[in-house]
């Protein structure tokens, strides 16, 4: 029997191996896609950075006020240049049409006010859709504010303490380790989900409904082989795709961003240190199973659709299936229990959460994998009771 | 040998299929006790017009299909009981049979070769052989999806014979073929004969079971109108020519119905 299954399977894998559309998504997709986003996001977003670092700041200025020290103030300061207006309505559409990046309007008695140490206004006009936001125009004016509670703190002979009685020292109990894995490590367990689900079905596809619409399938039933040597032989080669493909995915993030610039070093640390022998041992012990449930979901449809392009509609909406568990599992806050952990697919999610900050529950991971390896064999099952079906093959 | 008893196929039909037909129940029965016997050394015709059941009789022969009801023996072995050990005894082959296009021959026939559980050695042997008689070496290690008809068939041939089976059972097999491919194939049937197996091979074409039948049975809406050797048929002719006759019985029996 293992013998059979064995052959089958080494000629499906080499089948499969020269099929460019599985190759494409089996292999190059996961491998490039992170590397490709990573590097083009950090080039786009230093890009922007490096451009607003040396642009000046065309502040449009409207003053009812007689006092210029504000004016003087912002004249100081560098890279910003006023432009000088008589209508606070003219810098709306300056603004709109990007000759301006911000507008300030100073009403009249503005500095009277400040004098007598009394609260007043100034507006600030700029355009929420931009990138920077009001960040810069911020700053400048939260500069200019400190120098007048300075001035006045001198004056009434105060120290800072007066208008900051305390300050706040905070300790952080978790460890960069922990609030990485249980604020971001969601999306990696996604990640590799979602890649474990589509690197199998196109070879699920092309080995069953490809096989029956290239009229194949009733070659290899007349041969001395059982449909249950068959039907392993080709799922193995659908969990193994999906399993490389989840696996390359998961390389593709971490080469990614090494080579992106732009994050922390103690989060480039720790997502480096994440890499070690138990992680990858602990995943595959989830991803194993986890892969046969999905080629144990595929395969029914994939033998049941005539063409391939059928096979393609029933199949594409199964991802949504895949994908709502896996997003759940991301949800802050929902914990990694005995129930969570029964959960299919958003029990994975949770539990990488858990693996990644270290604080893995052994006994509610082993839930997890058991009852993955549950699921795993009644797929199985139920797939060898579907394809013993003739009006399923040979529909 | 192959003996076919008492066969009987039911299929059972879903709603859109139902509403298709044009019929009310849940089943359709294609077969209806179905007997002939193919002996060794001869070659059997199965002769009907379309959707007679020529397909299915064979196709449970090679045990893609379940009979309902009956027995089917194939060199002795019941495919109820070991359909696998029936397969190993058997070659099939059509004339739109696939083939795995992104294979070469060479790894075609060496799949087919171990999944039938030979060693390398007879399979190479085997192979060689083979290669040699249909002249293949030349495209060989070619992709089959880039051969012609032609080439294509004779992978087909090969892929049916590696084993080199006992009982080869040939559906409708020069369907879609050219003129030389589908000679080819009317020559290994030939040869399948002179080396002693036992042939059955479905067909609506009467040139070809006149060339080339020893035995033959008439099928027609799931039954048996004749079974008797292609000598007797002759014989007891009450048309001018074979396709005549084959029309008379045919419509003779729609008659009686």
């Amino acid at each position: 029997m293992l013998k059979n299954i064995f052959t089958i399977f080494r000629k499906e894998t080499l089948d499969t191996l020269r099929d460019k559309r599985t190759i494409i998504v089996m292999v190059l997709v996961p491998v490039l896609v992170f590397p490709v986003i990573f590097i083009a996001t950090s080039r786009l977003q230093m890009s922007v950075m490096e451009r607003e670092q040396v642009r000046s700041l065309k502040i449009g200025f409207v003053s009812e006020d007689y006092d210029t020290r504000l004016e003087d103030f912002l004249k100081n300061q560098e890279r910003v240049e006023l432009v000088y207006m008589e209508d606070a309505g003219e810098l709306e559409s300056l603004i709109r049409s990007d000759s301006l990046q911000y507008g300030l309007f100073v009403p009249a008695g503005f500095a009277t006010a400040l004098d007598n140490n009394e609260e007043t206004l100034i507006r600030i006009y700029f355009s929420g859709t931009r990138l920077t936001g009001k960040d810069r125009i911020d700053r400048i004016l939260t500069q200019y504010e400190n120098n007048i509670v300075n001035e006045r703190l001198q004056e009434k002979e105060l120290t800072q303490s007066f208008i900051k009685p305390f300050r706040t020292e905070s300790v952080n109990i978790a460890t960069d380790q922990e609030m990485i894995g249980k604020l971001a490590g969601g999306f990696l367990p996604y990640l590799f989900i979602i890649f474990c689900f589509t690197g199998a079905m196109y070879p699920a596809i092309d080995l069953f409904t490809g096989e029956k619409e290239r009229r194949t399938m009733e070659t290899l039933l007349t041969a001395p082989v059982s449909r249950i040597e068959i039907l392993v032989g080709k799922m193995a080669v659908i969990a193994l795709t999906g399993l490389i493909s989840a696996m390359l995915a998961i390389f593709g993030l971490f080469i990614g961003l090494q080579i992106s610039a732009g994050l922390p070093d103690f989060i480039m640390s720790v997502v480096m240190g994440i890499l070690t022998f138990s992680f990858v041992m602990y995943l595959l012990l989830m991803l194993v199973p986890l892969t046969i449930f999905f080629a144990g979901l595929l395969v029914p449809l994939t033998i049941y659709a005539k063409t391939f392009k059928e096979a393609q509609s029933i199949v594409t909406p199964l991802t949504f299936l895949v994908i709502i568990p896996a997003a759940i599992g991301m949800i802050p806050g929902l914990e990694y229990n005995a129930v969570t952990a029964l959960i299919p697919i958003v029990n994975i999610t949770l539990a990488t959460k858990e693996i990644i900050a270290g604080t893995i529950h052994l006994p509610h991971y082993l839930i997890t994998v058991v009852s993955l390896i549950g699921l795993a064999t009644l797929s199985v099952l139920f797939c060898a009771n579907w394809f013993g079906k003739e009006s399923n093959i040979l529909r | 040998m192959i003996e076919v008893s008492n066969l009987n196929k039911e299929f059972s039909l879903n709603k859109k299929q139902r509403q298709e037909l044009g019929i009310k129940d849940k089943s359709v029965k294609v077969l209806h006790d179905v007997s002939f016997t193919c002996r060794p050394g001869r070659i059997y015709s199965l002769l009907g017009p379309n959707g007679a059941g020529k397909t299915t009789t064979l196709r449970i022969i090679a045990t893609i299909l379940r009979a309902t009801s009956g027995t089917v023996k194939v060199s002795g072995i019941d495919l109820n009981e070991n359909p696998s050990a029936a397969r190993a005894k058997m070659g099939f082959l059509t004339g739109t049979t696939g083939l795995y296009e992104r294979l070469t021959p060479e790894e075609m026939i060496n799949y087919f070769g171990n999944l039938n559980n030979m060693d390398k050695k007879l399979i190479e042997d085997r192979k060689e052989r083979l290669f040699t008689l249909l002249g293949m070496h030349d495209f060989a290690n070619k992709r089959i999806g880039k051969l012609s008809t032609g080439m294509r068939q004779k992978v087909n041939i090969t892929r049916t014979m590696i084993h080199d089976p006992e009982v080869v059972v040939f559906d409708e097999p020069t369907t879609g073929l050219d003129v030389i491919t589908a000679k080819n194939i009317i020559e290994l049937i030939r040869d399948c004969k002179d080396q002693g197996k036992t042939v059955i091979f479905s067909s609506h074409i009467m040139s070809e079971v006149d060339l080339l039948c020893d035995d033959l049975g008439i099928i027609h809406n799931g039954k048996i109108l004749f079974n008797d050797s292609m000598e007797n048929f002759r014989s007891q002719m009450q048309t001018d020519n074979l396709t005549e006759e084959f029309i008379h019985i045919v419509s003779q029996s729609e008659v009686n119905v």
